[in-house]
């Protein structure tokens, strides 16, 4: 899956360190180093894009570690989820397909409020 | 303190195997043999096992071979600065590979054990953090440079190589020599992993041990409930008020059977120590559920570990039916999506369900049919008894008893999109 350039570039401008890779047919893009709110426990992480439909949701974010501190409580229903051979933590967090990648960043990380 | 000795695994998929042979087979214009480069990730998987995964072949060309009537093959600087290229781009390491065109296990002629340690300290030059050496080739067996604890080529079946050790004939297994001369050596050495000791990973213990099977990893976090006694093989009543580990009954069943296994018992989910799954020469698995099977076929995968899956289930459409299936997604070949077995719409509807599961039907019978046919599956792929080298995707019907070929299968492509070679070890990220 190839993304489109200004799409990467607006993502880089809020996440600067990108990268991506594939996995059973998936592409992802990683994110090292991303900035959570302060409240966050950890407040900086690495995390996974997953911009097409995986396990029923039409795109995922997943982080590299369970994050506590979460003013609302939220369903982590996917815990030590093995993608490119790490373990990774995603909220269920459904996110209508369309958006751009930024946009796409920036609303999953909302269920973080 | 002295250090301990490095245990390597060398995994080779059979898809560069075969490029490697028909390579180096081929007649040269004026050179007694050819010579190729073998690339190869390393990934440490403990302090003291590496496993080594060969992803890619360049095979040198004919014009950069040097007429030298003396040796076999003699290569120019231009060929050793592709391999070099090579290890450059695929930040990987490279192996020297050539052929002694006969069976058996090759040894390195005079010529070679003078010639080819140069080559490989030039490797070890530019590429020190990997792993680095010659193979020898011969049409079923190989000479490594480096001390590999084994050599597998992954395919159907197995080409396995252990370090030649005297065996012990047993005549515990005089009734199962027909599988081969070399079969309970293979059952001896190789290194199989059970992800899941319930109804189905129970039956599969079992009959490992009664293979003579010694090297067992087996992952259940469960302990015993009383859902579990009418298919857990070797749960016993006392089991669950004790609320014993399912993997102290698999310990407790195989030793009785087989007190030489040697066995590795992971109280946890297998993500939480995925490096005992890694180490595993193939997996038997017997999960619950598709996002299991999806995560377990891509970590199997990426470490180049043949999967065989069993699974059954009970619908109700107006009576009950039951069905189940075994499937061997072997690298390299058709995965479960390519089969159509794992798909969007089917890993949707279970996340839909999430946490309102509920007790899903199970009974022993189904499973230990499925298991059986596991293990089938499992003896024909290490010790290739039975000649035959096609995909398995079985059906099960319950109702009927019947185990077919599942119509899918015809349909399927052997070539394999999801999960392709040059994506197996450590990943691949490019910078964006």
């Amino acid at each position: 899956m190839n993304f489109p350039e200004d799409q990467i570039l607006e993502l880089k401008s809020i996440a600067p360190d990108l990268s991506v890779a594939q996995d059973g047919g998936y592409t992802y893009i990683r994110i090292d180093n991303l900035q959570l709110p302060d409240h966050c426990q950890p407040n900086v992480v690495n995390a996974l894009l997953c911009p097409s439909q995986r396990d029923g949701y039409a795109s995922s974010l997943f982080f590299s570690a369970h994050i506590a501190g979460l003013p609302n409580p939220r369903n982590w229903n996917r815990i030590n989820v093995r993608i490119l051979g790490e373990n990774w933590y995603a909220i269920s967090w459904g996110v209508t397909p369309g958006y751009r990648l930024a946009e796409l960043l920036l609303i999953h990380l909302s269920a973080l409020r | 303190m002295k250090n301990k000795k490095l245990n390597i695994k060398f995994r080779i998929p059979e898809e560069l195997h075969k490029r490697m042979l028909l390579d180096l087979k081929r007649p040269h214009p004026f050179a007694y043999e050819r010579v190729g480069f073998l690339f190869a990730k390393t990934v440490k998987l403990s302090p003291n096992v590496n496993l080594v995964i060969a992803i890619d072949y360049l095979p040198v060309g004919d014009n950069d071979y040097i007429n030298d009537k003396e040796v076999g093959a003699k290569i120019n600087s231009n060929a050793i600065r592709a391999a070099m290229q090579g290890v450059f781009e695929k930040d990987c390491g490279c192996f020297h590979v050539h052929l002694h065109n006969h069976s058996g296990r090759p040894s390195p002629s005079f010529t070679d054990a003078k010639s080819l340690p140069g080559i490989v300290k030039s490797l070890n030059n530019i590429a020190p953090k990997h792993t680095n050496g010659f193979l020898i080739l011969s049409r079923d067996a190989f000479y490594s440079s480096i001390k590999t604890d084994s050599i597998s080529v992954i395919g159907y079946p197995f080409l396995l190589q252990y370090p030649i050790k005297k065996t012990i004939k047993d005549l515990m297994f005089d009734r199962q020599s027909f599988l081969g001369t070399n079969s309970q050596s293979l059952f001896e050495n190789i290194k199989v992993g059970i992800i899941g000791y319930g109804g189905g990973g129970s039956h599969i213990g079992q009959q490992l041990a009664h293979l003579g099977v010694k090297n067992l990893t087996i992952f259940d976090y469960d302990k015993m409930e009383d859902t579990n006694l009418n298919r857990l093989i070797g749960g016993v009543y006392t089991d669950i008020k004790k609320a014993i580990l399912k993997v102290n009954i698999a310990k407790r069943v195989i030793k009785r059977i087989f007190p030489k296994s040697n066995l590795t018992l992971i109280a946890k989910k297998w993500q939480q120590a995925p490096e005992e799954l890694q180490i595993c020469d193939i997996i038997l698995g017997g999960v619950d559920s598709y996002t299991e099977r999806q995560q377990l076929e891509a970590e199997c995968r990426r470490f180049l570990i043949p999967l065989i899956d069993i699974g059954m289930d009970v619908y109700d459409s107006g009576g009950y039916s039951m069905s189940g299936q075994v499937i061997l997604s072997m690298p390299g070949s058709a995965c479960m999506s390519c089969y159509g077995f794992l798909t969007e719409d089917k890993l949707a509807k279970e996340a839909a369900k999430y946490g309102n599961v509920g007790g899903r039907p199970q009974v022993v019978w189904p499973n230990g049919v499925l298991a059986s046919t596991a293990v089938g599956v499992f003896v024909d792929l290490v010790t290739g008894w039975s000649g035959n080298s096609d995909g398995v995707y079985l059906s099960y019907d319950g109702n009927s008893g019947k185990i077919t070929d599942h119509i899918r299968k015809q349909f399927t492509s052997e070539k394999c999109d999801h999960f392709r070679i040059e994506n197996t070890g450590k990943p691949n990220y490019t910078k964006i």
